[in-house]
């Protein structure tokens, strides 16, 4: 046990692509195509081996990380999500004058994205969530046009050291109480301290610290506008795919951890998920600019995956997981969508979006399929995570009773802005064609219709991947 | 032949979604498929086993069997009348509208959506499919009135699409809290509709859960007092789409009423006799005495449906078999009614520019047939002997008496209150000088007049041989009520 298995290997040859392909992105400063091949080809092979990796189950590298069905899964959900992403934003990455240094961000976040969900201790998990914010953190200023990146970097940049730095120390409590870093270790040493303050105030640093950057109100206003001032392509991934770490590590963290308080730790996230919606679909409902508005209902999302960490039964866990996977697509596409916007009509302003219909009517179907899907409108994505959500707190039954229907109101409220947005497209007039520019738009398409094509078909026939979270669930809860 | 029904129309809806800018090739695509589908309808009426209680045309494949999901289809006494009546509807709401300028391939195309999802709601076999459908119509709804529809679309739609929707989300928890209960009772996971109504729920059980199922379903109804989006939306609404909406869509509710709410939660429904007979008259009542201050002749019509659909809700909770037979039938026969209504209210509106009665005088010497259509119409709604309604209302005040004997003066007081409205909103319009403005207006136009006396026929027709359609309710509903 004490010597690195030379098998290990294999299991970890997915981050090893992204670090070859990371260093090697850094030099090709001028070979744009090989750049955008390159991360594409990794993405891509590092998902296919993945993929392999399913019904294998057992624990590498001295315990520290773990390939179970569950975290293949996460990973190939983060990475085929970062396909489509990187597939959509080719146009954006080829205006850019750093193509490959955005490339080579995108190469290391998703390293420390993908460790993320098999890793078993403490600073692994940190290390790996770090990893993810580091890269990311210059992502806010690659787009030199942008106005407000100055803004939206900084308060990224801040909030993201802070909430670090809260989490941190509230591992120092826990690895002061239990004397160890390994999370199933940390579960069983921690069951003396129960009821004990200083278990308390970890967990709250902890949360907090997650909450920050799960953007959970109270905790929330950088997110609206990192996300509005950031280039639409960033605030797609931010809010879209990196977002979604922070859920992971607070999953495995707070639920295999923190085991001991599982009733407190419920309690405390079912609150913060009912004030989380609530404000950002509240705060959502009186935008005017649909980029900020995305913003807030990613806000209001996150509270809906929390929901289901919440309930912590096998369909509540299975709906969160479905939610990551059916958000990170429509809101990679919808932003994706906002920026074509941006480009051909200047700002994501509803009024832009008038008559998308008559000029754009695939682009504009595409976008009424993201805003159905992230409403709940069968038989969308949207809708089956969200059901097998309720169907969890259901199933808890007594309080977790209120969190169902906090997210059925929640849901019902949300459906008025995003049916807005369709109202504009398809019910107003198109502005004057003077003020649409044209532009390059092949691979955004390409990628718009594969997140919408994915939202429609695991739509259609759920049985299958809704099946395989919940074995994968089940395997994990044991 | 279901899976058919419901698909057929999609396909439809995307082959016509192809000619964006065709004015011709929409309409006729979209009827001849309505068309196609009432052949259908009518050939599997034929084949229809009225006497047998048990779902036909079933058709059942695993979708998500995980969860016990299945694409589980079939039909009985209940549904098939109503799957009826959308096909005999949609064609003859398609060809009313002939001559849709605006946008058309869309309107069709969002009309072919709307006959699936009815088809689908009244067919499904499985909840999550059910809920599924029935979902799936508000979209196109939703459009069909923000995109068409009058001064005030916007508002009407958005208050239509959420008002709808939080009730959908309510029955949706009843479905999982069945769902679970169901497991417990048959030991194994099932969204199956006849196996959790055969699982027989406990009395704690469905204490709870009645009264949330039926508020569920009474919003789509609608129930007084939860009715206000359906004034605004059918005001709103273009002529087309509110036949749909009064005439099918208002049906899932009671459907949905009936098939969910009373039939799994049989035990208790004698506990809400008093609340549930105070909406149902209140609706009766109340309805036709709004319908009767209304001076916007649209207006007028959705209130009455609104008083005529408390006969099904009265039929339904009298539970004995005059009750049951004419709260199905009356379901039918609001249907084909109200959708004529609209329709010659389209007509004026359409010929005229405007729906106030107040402004409206004389209108019987600019267009004889039109108001000769309109009154017939008003004739079979009041419940007059030789139309389909008169059928309809009468079972459900047989039902109804034999239940709970004086209280039945009230609905006869809401039938009363129906002729009053309606002939002294006739006699306003129709008859007296025809004021100058309206000089140049002209009679209805031919497709309205096909599309109008077609419907008016089948309500003459089903009226005078109701035989027609009891023959298949019947069967079902005696298997009921020997169970209960």
């Amino acid at each position: 046990m004490n010597s690195i298995n030379y098998y290990d290997f294999f299991f970890l040859s997915p981050e090893i692509i992204f670090v070859l392909a990371g260093l090697v992105l850094l030099f090709l400063r001028r070979q744009k195509y090989l750049c955008f091949l390159l991360i594409i080809g990794g993405t891509g092979l590092s998902m296919v081996l993945n993929i392999l990796m399913f019904n294998v189950n057992k624990d590498i590298i001295y315990n520290t990380m773990e390939v179970s069905d569950l975290s293949v899964l996460l990973r190939v959900i983060i990475l085929a999500g970062t396909l489509i992403f990187i597939i959509s934003t080719k146009e954006f990455a080829f205006n850019l004058e750093y193509t490959n240094m955005y490339y080579a961000f995108l190469s290391f976040a998703s390293l420390g994205m993908i460790i993320l969900p098999s890793a078993k201790d403490l600073l692994t998990i940190f290390i790996a969530f770090e990893l993810t914010s580091i890269s990311t953190y210059a992502l806010p200023f690659i787009d030199q046009k942008s106005e407000n990146r100055f803004e939206a970097g900084i308060k990224y940049f801040l909030t993201g050291a802070f909430s670090s730095g809260l989490i941190l120390f509230g591992m120092s409590y826990v690895f002061g109480m239990t004397g160890t870093l390994n999370l199933s270790e940390i579960a069983v040493n921690i069951a003396p301290y129960q009821g004990s303050p200083i278990l308390y105030l970890a967990f709250m640093l902890m949360l907090a610290g997650f909450s920050y950057k799960m953007a959970l109100a109270p905790f929330h206003l950088w997110a609206p506008d990192t996300y509005s001032g950031s280039p639409s392509p960033v605030s797609g991934y931010l809010a879209g795919i990196t977002k979604k770490g922070p859920f992971v590590a607070a999953f495995k963290i707070f639920l295999v951890g923190f085991a001991a308080i599982k009733l407190e730790q419920s309690f405390a996230l079912g609150f913060l998920a009912i004030l989380t919606m609530t404000t950002g679909n509240l705060a959502a409902l009186v935008q005017k600019n649909v980029k900020r508005m995305i913003a807030f209902s990613s806000v209001a999302n996150a509270g809906t995956i929390l929901v289901g960490f919440s309930v912590g039964n096998l369909y509540g866990l299975s709906g969160a997981i479905i939610h990551i996977a059916g958000h990170l697509v429509m809101t990679v596409g919808a932003f994706m969508v906002i920026w074509y916007i941006e480009e051909t009509r200047d700002n994501s302003e509803i009024d832009s979006f008038a008559g998308l219909n008559k000029s754009n009517p695939l682009l504009a179907i595409s976008m009424v399929v993201f805003m159905m899907s992230l409403g709940g409108i069968p038989p969308l994505l949207g809708f089956w995570s969200k059901i097998v959500i309720i169907l969890g707190a259901v199933d808890a039954g007594g309080l977790y009773f209120f969190l169902a229907v906090a997210l059925i109101l929640n849901s019902a409220l949300s459906l008025v802005y995003y049916f807005r947005v369709i109202k504009y497209m398809y019910m107003k007039e198109p502005l004057v064609p003077e003020n649409i520019k044209d532009v390059p738009f092949a691979f955004g398409k390409v990628g718009i219709g594969l997140s919408a094509a994915l939202i429609i078909v695991s739509g259609l026939v759920p049985g299958k991947f809704v099946q395989i979270v919940i074995n994968a669930v089940e395997i994990f809860i044991g | 032949m279901l899976t058919t029904m419901i698909f057929l129309p999609v396909l439809t809806a995307l082959i016509i979604m192809m000619y964006k800018d065709n004015t011709e090739i929409p309409k006729k695509l979209a009827l001849f498929t309505s068309l196609v589908l009432l052949g259908m309808g009518i050939f599997a009426y034929l084949g229809f086993d009225g006497s047998n209680p048990d779902f036909q045309y079933v058709e059942k494949l695993a979708w998500f069997p995980g969860m016990g999901i299945n694409y589980y289809l079939g039909t009985d006494g209940i549904s098939f009348p109503l799957i009826l009546l959308t096909l005999i509807l949609t064609p003859l709401v398609v060809y009313f509208s002939w001559d849709q300028k605006k946008r058309p391939a869309l309107y069709f195309a969002l009309f072919m959506i709307i006959e699936a999802g009815v088809i689908g709601v009244f067919s499904s076999l499985d909840f999550i499919l059910f809920f599924i459908f029935w979902e799936i119509v508000l979209i196109p709804m939703f459009f069909v009135i923000g995109i068409w529809g009058g001064a005030r679309k916007e508002y009407a739609s958005f208050k239509f699409l959420i008002y709808t929707h939080i009730a959908s989300l309510v029955l949706l928890i009843g479905i999982f809290a069945m769902y679970f209960h169901g497991a417990e009772i048959l030991g194994y996971r099932t969204f199956s509709i006849p196996e959790l109504t055969n699982a027989a729920f406990t009395m704690d059980f469905q204490m709870f859960w009645f009264p949330v199922l039926f508020l569920a379903f009474a919003v789509k109804i609608p129930i007084v007092p939860f009715h206000t989006w359906l004034p605004d939306a059918h005001v709103e609404a273009p002529t087309g789409g509110s036949a749909m909406l009064a005439g099918v869509l208002l049906k899932m509710g009671t459907y949905g009423m009936l098939r969910v709410a009373y039939l799994m939660n049989p035990d208790v429904t004698g506990y809400f006799v008093i609340p549930v007979i105070t909406l149902g008259l209140m609706n009766v009542v109340y309805g036709a005495l709004v319908a009767l201050k209304q001076d916007d002749l649209k207006k007028m019509i959705a209130y009455s449906s609104i008083s005529h659909m408390g006969f099904v809700v009265l039929g339904i909770q009298s539970y004995n078999l005059y009750g049951l037979k004419g709260a199905v039938f009356q379901m039918v026969a609001h249907g084909l009614i109200s959708a004529a209504l609209f329709m010659s209210c389209g007509t004026v509106q359409y010929a005229t520019g405007t729906r106030r009665i107040s402004l409206l005088q004389g209108m019987y010497n600019k267009m004889p047939v039109g108001m000769t259509l309109m009154i017939i119409g008003f004739f079979a709604s009041m419940g007059m002997p030789g139309f389909i309604g008169f059928i309809g209302e009468f079972t459900v005040l047989l039902g109804f008496y034999q239940a709970y004997g004086f209280w039945v003066v009230l609905l006869g007081l809401g039938i009363i209150l129906s002729v009053a409205y309606y002939l002294w909103a006739f006699q306003r319009v129709a008859y007296g000088h025809t004021p100058i403005s309206f000089s140049g207006v002209k009679d209805i136009k031919r497709n309205e007049i096909v599309a109008i006396s077609l419907l008016l026929a089948v309500v003459v027709y089903f009226g005078l041989q109701p035989e027609h359609i009891f023959t298949i309710i019947d069967g079902k509903v005696i298997s009921l009520l020997s169970g209960f």
